[in-house]
């Protein structure tokens, strides 16, 4: 479960999500197997970016940042 | 009856007590030869009563296609979580979900609720500019199995 920190409640009115230019798609592999043919999904998690960058299992946040953005 | 204990629902309860702002989820669905949206339904029931600031609302995926478009939805069951901004407008999280949220899915929606109704995300101040420095339109697919 969600391991939540006590303390540092979010002020009321600031927007949180830092971008509207990437829209993150959480997909259920099993159910979709035509997605999962053209991703090549043999093993989860797997992320894929413009269908073009491919960042298997879970990783740091700042490889996954870097792989995913490039940047 | 419930699909959570008891317990799961006072912990989700506390949870979703860190939002500040009220989120829709906007579930795609159709009637007809889609079993995962029934499923998908019943889990989707269990989380308004959990806190008032997660509403649902339904969206035929035949009938309102322009909809489905609008959201980049082309299959169901399928979620796209819609915020709130400073000024109380509805705003795109551009978080979706395609599948039915359940296993550790259903962890990554409670998780994006929370993040859509304004509780901080765990991105470092770095790597926040990292995303906040991205302006060409990106897609990003998690692909994941219940279990």
């Amino acid at each position: 479960m969600t391991a939540l920190s006590a303390g540092g409640q979010p002020s009321p009115t600031k927007w949180r999500l830092p971008t509207q230019h990437i829209t993150a798609f959480a997909v259920e592999a099993t159910e979709f197997p035509d997605l999962a043919r053209k991703y090549r999904i043999t093993g989860v998690p797997k992320t894929v970016v413009n269908d073009q960058i491919e960042i298997l299992g879970g990783i740091p946040q700042d490889d996954f940042i870097q792989q995913a953005l490039g940047n | 009856m419930s699909l959570l204990s008891p317990a799961d629902q006072d912990r989700l309860r506390e949870s979703f007590d860190h939002m500040t702002s009220p989120v829709r989820v906007l579930f795609f669905t159709q009637t007809l030869d889609c079993e995962p949206c029934v499923e998908t339904r019943r889990i989707l029931d269990e989380l308004p009563p959990l806190s008032d600031k997660i509403a649902i609302e339904e969206v035929n995926f035949i009938l309102e296609k322009d909809k489905a478009a609008l959201y980049g939805i082309d299959r169901v069951p399928a979620l796209a979580l819609v915020g709130q901004d400073a000024a109380g407008e509805p705003r795109d999280t551009r978080i979706r979900f395609l599948g039915t949220p359940s296993g550790y899915e259903f962890i990554s929606l409670v998780q994006a609720l929370m993040l859509a109704g304004g509780h901080e995300s765990q991105l470092t101040p770095e790597n926040r500019a990292r995303v906040e420095a991205v302006t060409t339109p990106t897609t990003i697919q998690v692909f994941s199995t219940p279990t």
